[in-house]
């Protein structure tokens, strides 16, 4: 309970922080909305003039760009924050604050990472998740399935945000990996058919990317799902050892100055 | 009296990236870096008392913020023992934390572009303090530093000054029973470090809080500390009260003579060094007063003329610590 109201504090400081210049706020908003309809609208024509998505409605691409956006956002928002703050931190020497809390460190570091304005790309995938389901019929069950591979492609974020936010805290400075992460989005943002098998089998088994975007779609729509349970252990795993990551970096931290 | 810190054997060794400034061994270091490893605390142990401000004093690297990170759980020891408030540091931080307040003076946990009263209450939600008890020690914080107005503007828009004494109300609004304290005056006014120094006097009187005190400022030393720590490439070299800093086989002597001095006949006497030619009748001496009495040692300076002015004087505690520093 004590932590969800220290987490709502800092949600409510980093908004009035973004508030505090208001023209700034604004204008990134409706600018990082727009940036992110770039990728939908850019799917939706290659939906139009290409048989690159053989097998897929308008609505059902909709829906998938829309939880990849949902999740992205959600991520973004709430925990990925980490990794910038990561680098802000390290850099200004700030980082040492956060072992100065008695609180769990992981959860202070999340809850001072909350990112106000990507709320605009979750909102725009709620947007055309709720447009795309719309259009398209679905049973309980597999809104459940869908549901639940979500999760898993947001605990799966979760782990690249830990490592990411590990390796700059070891390395310092490493800004770079954004780019990475971008790939890694580019990769979850198209069906997997799409790809050659070996590929489709690295993301899907391995690392399971695909978890990020085209399966919470498929099960909505009915497409069969491969290895769910293999992609559950692969997403824990990972999960797992990003954790142990974290945790032990921070152990060898040697903090800035003096 | 009870000891709440007690340090045994501590050691940490940074690891640093060593090259030369050109080109090539840029683009050689690359595929191969030669590191350097640097002690940079060497093994040190010394305990606290409860209610003591202590002075840790150093050159800079000498280990000083280093130890001070190590003593507040924020970066983990190579070797030995710390123990703070019967809690190890980095077993039982979250427990331990709740109990220490650390400023650092060149970093802020303020936000930046939010008045200090929203970090106070976020340190209210974060440390679990009672309303009644949280409410009662804000009161007492703004009246003693006059910070009514101060904590309602933005961060950004405070002075220096006025910045610390938030930091300072931040850092011990949960009334720690230790405080660390990394360089706080360090760029303040002789007023804003009156303040500060005032306020540290009173937490310690009021509350009986312990202060490590890591600061380049003699004056936070001497006004503040009973007891000095000087650590020097890692090793502790000087741990004892501050009166203890004295040379007492030294002194410096200011003399004024009503004739002119002749300075080739004086630097012949063997205990002084001339430090200073003042003018044609008054000198600056630095004397060893280790085999002679002081009013020996004068009249041997007199040489028959009539003084004018004179004064004796311990050197000051820069020197002793110049000197502490050096060796």
């Amino acid at each position: 309970m004590s932590n969800l109201v220290t987490w709502f504090k800092y949600i409510r400081s980093s908004f009035l922080i973004r508030m505090a210049y208001r023209g700034e706020f604004l204008i990134s908003l409706v600018s990082m909305f727009a940036l992110e309809m770039v990728g939908p609208l850019f799917a939706y024509t290659i939906y139009l003039n290409s048989p690159g998505f053989a097998g897929w409605t308008f609505y059902q691409i909709i829906l998938l760009q829309g939880i990849l956006l949902f999740i992205k956002g959600f991520s973004y928002v709430h925990f990925f924050g980490i990794v910038w703050n990561s680098n802000i931190s390290i850099w200004r020497g700030t980082l040492d604050f956060i072992f100065l809390k008695p609180r769990n460190l992981l959860l202070t570091f999340i809850f001072s990472s909350y990112d106000v304005e990507d709320n605009a790309k979750m909102l725009g995938g709620i947007a055309l998740i709720g447009f795309a389901l719309y259009h398209i019929e679905f049973t309980f069950t597999k809104i459940l399935l869908m549901i639940y591979l979500i999760i898993l492609g947001i605990v799966l974020f979760f782990a690249f945000a830990l490592l990411f936010s590990a390796f700059i805290i070891r390395f310092i400075q490493t800004w770079r990996l954004y780019e990475f992460l971008e790939i890694i989005l580019m990769i979850a943002q198209y069906p997997n058919k799409i790809y050659p098998q070996y590929v489709s089998v690295i993301f899907t088994s391995i690392i399971p990317l695909f978890v990020a975007g085209v399966f919470p779609a498929e099960a909505l729509i009915g497409s069969v799902v491969p290895n769910v349970l293999l992609m559950t252990f692969s997403v824990v795993f990972i999960f797992s050892i990003s954790l142990y990551t974290w945790f032990n970096v921070l152990k060898h931290y040697s903090s800035a100055g003096g | 009296m009870e000891k709440i810190i007690i340090v045994e054997r501590l050691k940490k060794e940074f690891k640093s990236f060593n090259r030369s400034e050109s080109f090539v061994e840029a683009l050689k270091s690359l595929v191969k870096r030669d590191y350097k490893v640097t002690k940079a605390v060497d093994d040190i142990s010394f305990s606290i008392s409860k209610g003591e401000i202590v002075g840790f004093l150093g050159p800079n690297g000498a280990g000083k913020s280093t130890t001070i990170k190590m003593l507040s759980g924020i970066v983990y020891a190579d070797s030995g023992n710390i123990e703070v408030l019967g809690f190890n540091p980095w077993k039982e931080r979250i427990k331990y934390v709740g109990n220490i307040g650390v400023i650092f003076g060149q970093k802020s946990q303020l936000f930046w572009d939010l008045p200090p009263i929203d970090a106070f209450y976020m340190n209210k939600e974060i440390y679990n303090i009672d309303k009644k008890i949280f409410d009662d020690t804000l009161e007492y914080f703004v009246r003693l530093l006059d910070l009514f107005e101060i904590m309602k503007k933005p961060t950004r828009q405070l002075s220096l000054g006025e910045r610390m004494k938030c930091e300072f109300v931040m850092s011990m609004l949960h009334r720690p029973k230790v405080v660390f304290l990394d360089e706080p005056t360090i760029g303040l006014d002789v007023f804003a470090k009156e303040t500060i120094r005032k306020f540290i006097k009173d937490m310690n009187k009021k509350f009986g809080t312990t202060f490590i005190v890591t600061s380049h400022d003699l004056e936070d030393i001497e006004n503040l500390c009973d007891r000095v720590i000087i650590i020097n490439h890692g090793k502790i070299v000087f741990d004892d009260d501050v009166s203890k800093l004295v040379v007492k086989d030294k002194k410096y002597i200011t003399v004024k003579f009503y004739e002119k001095i002749d300075f080739d006949k004086l630097s012949k006497v063997k205990e002084i060094k001339i430090l200073d030619r003042i003018s044609e009748h008054s000198v600056r001496l630095e004397a060893n007063v280790k085999k002679i009495y002081v009013d020996e040692l004068i009249k041997k300076i007199r040489m028959g003329k009539r003084i004018e002015d004179l004064e004796i004087s311990n050197p000051p505690i820069t020197e002793i610590i110049k000197k502490l520093y050096k060796d």
